[in-house]
């Protein structure tokens, strides 16, 4: 099959469409994943996440729409697809969300099997994570810990060099030592290979320190989505005192939400912070204005907050 | 290492790295000369994307903090403070400091200390924090 494949894109998902019995898991995704980038795929639960991810590994069809991962054609369910190929799937590491490692074999087995399975496999890089964690080799998974079986999960998932890494939920069970370690050795790893790291991930925090770029997912559709520090820059929360009439401050461009504070209102809003400040204070009865920046986790809550 | 990132504030973690700097810099803890981590050497440290770390790097150069001669790494830059008041007028680089003094002062007043108490501590800091960086430039 050709492949051609984009030097600035590694994955690319247009108007994607799932669903689950009568459930709409995917509506309409549409996203861009850059090349060597470490992108995050944020969103509450059942936000659509994991099947984003489970439709890139090919697990799973979408019904509706197309896409791209690494230049070869995702198929969908009607399309009679043989999406993955083979030289697709030695491209790609894998770190599922739910343990799936097979709990009876030991780690000594698995990585046996999985050098076996995969011509691209690194021993030099198996033998760095095994100096570097140093999990018991003989004890079958079911007896590991979490956080071991996570660390032993990456290990599998970057013996094979993978080009393309998929990281669901990638560090519950991790504490907070390991999990710096974790993320150290990713960055490490991946940052000379120039290799794309998709992950899912409910660590807001981790996430602001790990990814340059962000999706956030709701309801099966993108909400939000661009290079982290752009993000940053853009998404602000205005505190607005005096007594404007709401109704007007909705409709100041760029403000998405008003809420009444105090004696004023909190504001969220998206913009230039000095073109908000401007327009807000054109705003009769306004009488000031303090924009604030916010970390991804307020972000995140202000796209999918329950209330306010 | 004394950098370290805190990505539950809101400010952007470039910004933290780069206030880091320019303190440690004010301060006397970095000279004249004195090497920074690499990039790579910092992402991997902090667990910090490297994109975030050059991104600070960049804006650190760019203001004339810091160097890096091509391919010997990242220096504290010498400061040229005549080359600073030229690109900036007095009073843009007075308006920069406007909320930092604000929150100085208002800080001042609900501690009880106003006028003479807190002039005297600001005095005295830029006398120790110049005091500080001779040192460092000594090499002591």
């Amino acid at each position: 099959m050709e492949n051609v494949e984009s030097k600035e894109t590694a994955v690319r998902l247009d108007g994607l469409t799932k669903s689950y019995g009568g459930r709409r898991a995917l509506n309409g995704l549409t996203l861009t994943v850059p090349r060597g980038s470490i992108f995050a795929l944020l969103g509450p639960n059942g936000a659509g996440k994991t099947t984003t991810l489970r439709i890139l590994l090919g697990l799973i069809r979408p019904e509706g729409g197309n896409g791209e991962v690494l230049g070869y054609e995702l198929g969908t369910v009607a399309g009679r697809s043989s999406y993955p190929p083979v030289a697709l799937k030695r491209r790609i590491g894998y770190v599922p969300e739910r343990n799936s490692l097979y709990e009876r074999q030991t780690a000594r087995e698995l990585l046996d099997l999985c050098r076996d399975l995969n011509p691209r496999w690194d021993e030099a890089t198996i033998q760095r994570y095994l100096n570097l964690f140093r999990f018991p080799m003989d004890v079958i998974v079911k007896h590991l810990s979490a956080g071991t079986r996570a660390q032993l999960a990456l290990t599998l998932a970057m013996g094979g060099n993978p080009d393309l890494l998929v990281l669901d939920e990638p560090t519950q069970g991790l504490d907070p030592g390991h999990r710096h370690q974790y993320f150290q050795v990713l960055l490490e790893d991946s940052m000379e290979a120039g290799r794309t790291v998709i992950l899912s991930s409910h660590d807001l925090q981790q996430v602001e320190r790990l990814a340059d770029h962000v999706a956030i997912l709701n309801g099966g559709a993108l909400v939000l989505c661009g290079p982290l520090d752009v993000l940053k820059e853009r998404e602000k929360r205005l505190r607005v005192s005096g007594r404007p009439d709401p109704g007007e401050l909705r409709q100041v461009t760029g403000i998405r939400l008003v809420v009444p504070e105090g004696p004023g209102f909190l504001l969220h809003a998206t913009g230039d912070p000095e073109e908000l400040r401007r327009r807000i204070l054109g705003v009769s009865g306004v009488a000031g204005v303090q924009v604030y920046d916010q970390s991804l986790e307020e972000i995140f809550l202000s796209y999918c907050g329950h209330s306010e | 290492m004394w950098f370290h990132v805190d990505p539950s504030g809101g400010t952007p973690i470039y910004r933290q790295i780069m206030d880091q700097v320019r303190s440690a810099v004010a301060a006397g803890t970095l000279a004249t000369g004195d090497r920074l981590p690499s990039v790579r050497e910092l992402a991997v440290e902090l667990a910090v994307n490297p994109n975030t770390i050059a991104k600070a790097y960049q804006e650190l150069e760019r203001a004339g903090i810091i160097e890096t001669p091509r391919g010997k790494g990242t220096f504290v830059a010498k400061r040229d403070a005549a080359g600073v008041a030229a690109a900036m007028p007095l009073d843009e680089r007075l308006k920069r400091l406007e909320p930092l003094v604000e929150r100085l002062v208002a800080e001042g007043y609900h501690l009880g200390l106003e006028g003479e108490e807190v002039e005297r501590l600001v005095r005295n800091k830029i006398t120790t924090m110049g005091r500080e960086r001779a040192r460092g430039e000594r090499g002591e």
